[in-house]
C-alpha cells in the first residue's frame, strides 16, 4: 500500500497534464523503479550534516585521532625498508628504520638486500633517541633535497622525501617507497613529537573511521527526525524521591 | 511525584544531554535508554550501554519506542519490539565496530577494508528493512542477505556463530538441545533444504502394574531402544512402585509421567521400541518364603517392549497394556529386551511364559507437539 501511495505521489509531482500521461507515468514507476529511487535517496542521506551530528562528530574525533596515532606508531615499530640515495646515481642499496617498542628510540642500519619481512632491532647498528629529535621536515625543506640539485627536478621523489633534524646539526634523510609509507612515517614522527598528524592519509582514515562510528551510534535513530536545536530543558523536578532507589 | 512508567519504557536519545542537574544522567545522541519512572517532564532511567549509572533526563530528549517488559519492577528487562533481525544487526554492528577499530590499530588492513565494505552493506540493508515497506519476497531476500553477511563477519572476526531459524536468532529459552543441534548440523552441511520442523514428543504415564503374586516393591525403568543399532537412544525414566503395583506418591501424579522429547520423524520407525525393565526389591528368589533375613535384594523381574510404530498405528487413545515377560534366565537379563524384540519379529519364543502381568501405559500420540517448555517442568519436578 505504501508503495502504491508513493508511486502516485511521485507520478503527481511531475505534474502530468492529462490523465493518460499520469497513467503512463505510473506504469513507468514500477516497484523496482521505486526501489532504485529509494536507494539513491538513501545514498544522499549518507552525509550527516545537521548540527547535533556535527557536535557529536567533534566529540568523537579525539578518540579516533588517538586510534590513528596508535596505528601509526605501531607501523613505525614494525619499521620500513628505505632506499638509499647516492650522490651520483641511485644504487639499489637499502636501509631499515624502526621504532623501539617503548617508542623511545629509532633504530636504523644499512642492509645489503631488500629484507624479507621485519628486521630485528638488535641487527640495526645505529640508534637515535626520540628525545633528541628537533624537527621533522618534508619535501623541499629537506636538507638532502636542497643539496642535490638534480633530484630537485624529480617531483615524485620530492613528494616522498622527509628528514629528521636532531642534535645541533645532524639529520636523517628518508625517501619513502610510496605515498602511503610517506604518510605513515610523517604522521608517526609528528605523533612522537606531540604534533598534529597532517597527512592526507590521516584525513582519509579519520573520515572512514568517524563516519562509521557515527553511523553505528545513530543506528537506533534510523527514521527518526533529529531536532536541529536541543529541546528546552524543563524545570527541575520538584523532588527527588525516586520510586526505585538503587543508588 | 515520581511514578513508575507504564508504557514509556524504552527510547532513543535525540539530542545530547549533559546531565548538569542534580541526579542528571549525561546522554549522547543515539544512545538508547531504559526508563524506570517519570515526574514533571523528566524521566529517570539509564543508558543501555551502561546500566549501572542511573539518573534523570528530560523526556523531550527521548524518542520513545515500543518495547515489551519482562520481570516488571526494579529489575525489569526491556526488549524492543522490533524485528529481531534488526536488533541483532544493531548489536552485531556495534560489536564489530569496536573490533573493527582494533583491526585498524593492529594494521590488519585487508580485513579492515573488507569488513568496512560489509558493514556498509549491512547498514544499507538495515535501512532498507526499516524504511522499506518491502514486499514479502523482497524482505525475505534482504534478510537472507543480511544474515549471510552477519555470519560471514562473525566468522572472520572469530565470533560465535549465531544459530538462526527463519533468519531470526533462536531464543535459547525456547529451543531444545536437539533442535539446536539439528539447526547447526543443517547449517554445517550447507544444505538448502528446509529444516525438518516435525519434532515429536512421547508422553508416557505409568498407571499400574497388575500382577497376581507380588507383595514386593518394584522399580520400573522406561527407555527408548533402537533395535536396528542395538542401543538405547534416550535417557531412562525411573519409577518406583509399591507392593500393590501402583506408583508411589499417588498425590504427585506428575512423577508417574515422563516425556521423551524431540523424536524426529525418522525416529518413529518400526524398530524403535519403548522398553520397560522391572526390578523387584526383596527376597533373593522369586517364590521364596519370607525368612529372617531382612536384606533387600534388587532382583530382575521382567521386561516389556512396545514398538513405536505400533503405537502410532493403534489409533486408540485408551491406555495401552503391555505384556511383561518374566525373567527366568538371569544371565540374559542385560539383553532381555533385545531378545523380546527379536522374538516379536521372528516369532521365536525365548523368555518365560509367565505373561500374565500387565503394565498399564497411558500414551497419547495425538499430543505429540508439545512445546519444549513442558519438558522443563517435567525435568525439574523429577
Amino acid at each position: 500500500m505504501q508503495v502504491v501511495k508513493e508511486q502516485v505521489m511521485r507520478a503527481l509531482t511531475t505534474k502530468p497534464s492529462s490523465l493518460d500521461q499520469f497513467k503512463c507515468k505510473l506504469q513507468n514507476l514500477s516497484y523496482t523503479e521505486i526501489l532504485k529511487i529509494r536507494q539513491s535517496e538513501r545514498m544522499n542521506q549518507e552525509d550527516f550534516q545537521s548540527r547535533p551530528i556535527l557536535e557529536l562528530k567533534e566529540k568523537i574525533q579525539p578518540e579516533i585521532l588517538e586510534l590513528i596515532k596508535q596505528q601509526r606508531l605501531n607501523r613505525l615499530v614494525e619499521g620500513t625498508c628505505f632506499r638509499k640515495l647516492n650522490c651520483r646515481r641511485r644504487q639499489d642499496k637499502f636501509w631499515y628504520c624502526r621504532l623501539s617498542p617503548n617508542h623511545k628510540v629509532l633504530h636504523y642500519g644499512d642492509l645489503e638486500e631488500s629484507p624479507q619481512g621485519e628486521v630485528p632491532h638488535d641487527s640495526l647498528q645505529d640508534k637515535l633517541p626520540v628525545a633528541d629529535i628537533k624537527a621533522v621536515v618534508t619535501g623541499k625543506d629537506c636538507p638532502h633535497m636542497k643539496e642535490k640539485g638534480a633530484l630537485k627536478q624529480n617531483k615524485e621523489v620530492l613528494e616522498l622525501a622527509f628528514s629528521i633534524l636532531y642534535d645541533s646539526n645532524c639529520q636523517l634523510n628518508f625517501i619513502a617507497p610510496d605515498k602511503h609509507e610517506y604518510c605513515i612515517w610523517t604522521d608517526g614522527l609528528n605523533a612522537l613529537l606531540g604534533k598534529d598528524m597532517m597527512s592526507e592519509l590521516t584525513r582519509n582514515d579519520l573520515d572512514t573511521l568517524l563516519s562509521m562510528e557515527i553511523k553505528l551510534r545513530l543506528l537506533d535513530l534510523e527514521n527518526i527526525q533529529i531536532p536541529d536545536a536541543p529541546p528546552p530543558i524543563p524545570k527541575e523536578p520538584s523532588n527527588y524521591d525516586f520510586v526505585y532507589d538503587c543508588n | 511525584m515520581w511514578i513508575p512508567t507504564e508504557h514509556e519504557k524504552y527510547g532513543v536519545v535525540i539530542a545530547s544531554f549533559r546531565g548538569t542537574v542534580p541526579y542528571g544522567l549525561s546522554l549522547e545522541i543515539g544512545d538508547t535508554v531504559q526508563i524506570l519512572e517519570k515526574c514533571d517532564g523528566w524521566y529517570r532511567g539509564f543508558a543501555l550501554k551502561n546500566p549501572n549509572v542511573k539518573g534523570i533526563f528530560p523526556s523531550s530528549y527521548i524518542h520513545l519506542k515500543n518495547a515489551c517488559v519482562k520481570n516488571k519492577g526494579q529489575f525489569e528487562m526491556v526488549i524492543p519490539t522490533e524485528d529481531s533481525v534488526i536488533t541483532e544487526m544493531t548489536s552485531t554492528l556495534r560489536d564489530w565496530g569496536t573490533m573493527w577499530k582494533q583491526l585498524y590499530v593492529r594494521n590488519e588492513g585487508d580485513l579492515f577494508h573488507r569488513l568496512w565494505h560489509i558493514m556498509n552493506e549491512i547498514l544499507d540493508l538495515r535501512r532498507q528493512v526499516l524504511v522499506g515497506h518491502l514486499t514479502h519476497d523482497r524482505m525475505k531476500d534482504v534478510k537472507r542477505h543480511i544474515t549471510a553477511r552477519l555470519d560471514w563477519g562473525n566468522e572472520q572476526l572469530g565470533l560465535d556463530l549465531v544459530p538462526r531459524k527463519e533468519y531470526a536468532m533462536v531464543d535459547p529459552e525456547d529451543i531444545s538441545i536437539t533442535e539446536l543441534y539439528r539447526l547447526m548440523e543443517h547449517r554445517h552441511r550447507k544444505k538448502d533444504t528446509p529444516v525438518q520442523a516435525s519434532n515429536h514428543h512421547l508422553f508416557v504415564q505409568m498407571k499400574s502394574l497388575m500382577c497376581s503374586n507380588l507383595g514386593e516393591e518394584l522399580e520400573v525403568i522406561f527407555s527408548l531402544f533402537d533395535s536396528k543399532e542395538n542401543r538405547p537412544i534416550s535417557e531412562r525414566f525411573f519409577l518406583r512402585l509399591n507392593r500393590n503395583g501402583l506408583p508411589k506418591a499417588p498425590d504427585k501424579p506428575e512423577r508417574h509421567c515422563s516425556l521423551f522429547v524431540d523424536l524426529g520423524s525418522s525416529e518413529l520407525r518400526r524398530d524403535i521400541y519403548i522398553t520397560v525393565h522391572i526390578i523387584r526389591i526383596g527376597r533373593m528368589g522369586a517364590g521364596e518364603k519370607k525368612n529372617a533375613c531382612s536384606v533387600q535384594y534388587r532382583r530382575p523381574f521382567g521386561c516389556a517392549v512396545l514398538s513405536i510404530a505400533d503405537l502410532l498405528t493403534g489409533e486408540t487413545k485408551d491406555d495401552l497394556i503391555l505384556k511383561v515377560y518374566m525373567c527366568n534366565t538371569e544371565s540374559e537379563w542385560y539383553q532381555i529386551h533385545e531378545n523380546i524384540i527379536k522374538k516379536l519379529n521372528a516369532r521365536y519364543n525365548l523368555t518365560g511364559s509367565n505373561a500374565g502381568e500387565c503394565v498399564g501405559l497411558a500414551d497419547s500420540p495425538s499430543t505429540f507437539h508439545f512445546s519444549p517448555f513442558i519438558l522443563h517442568i517435567c525435568v525439574r519436578r523429577r
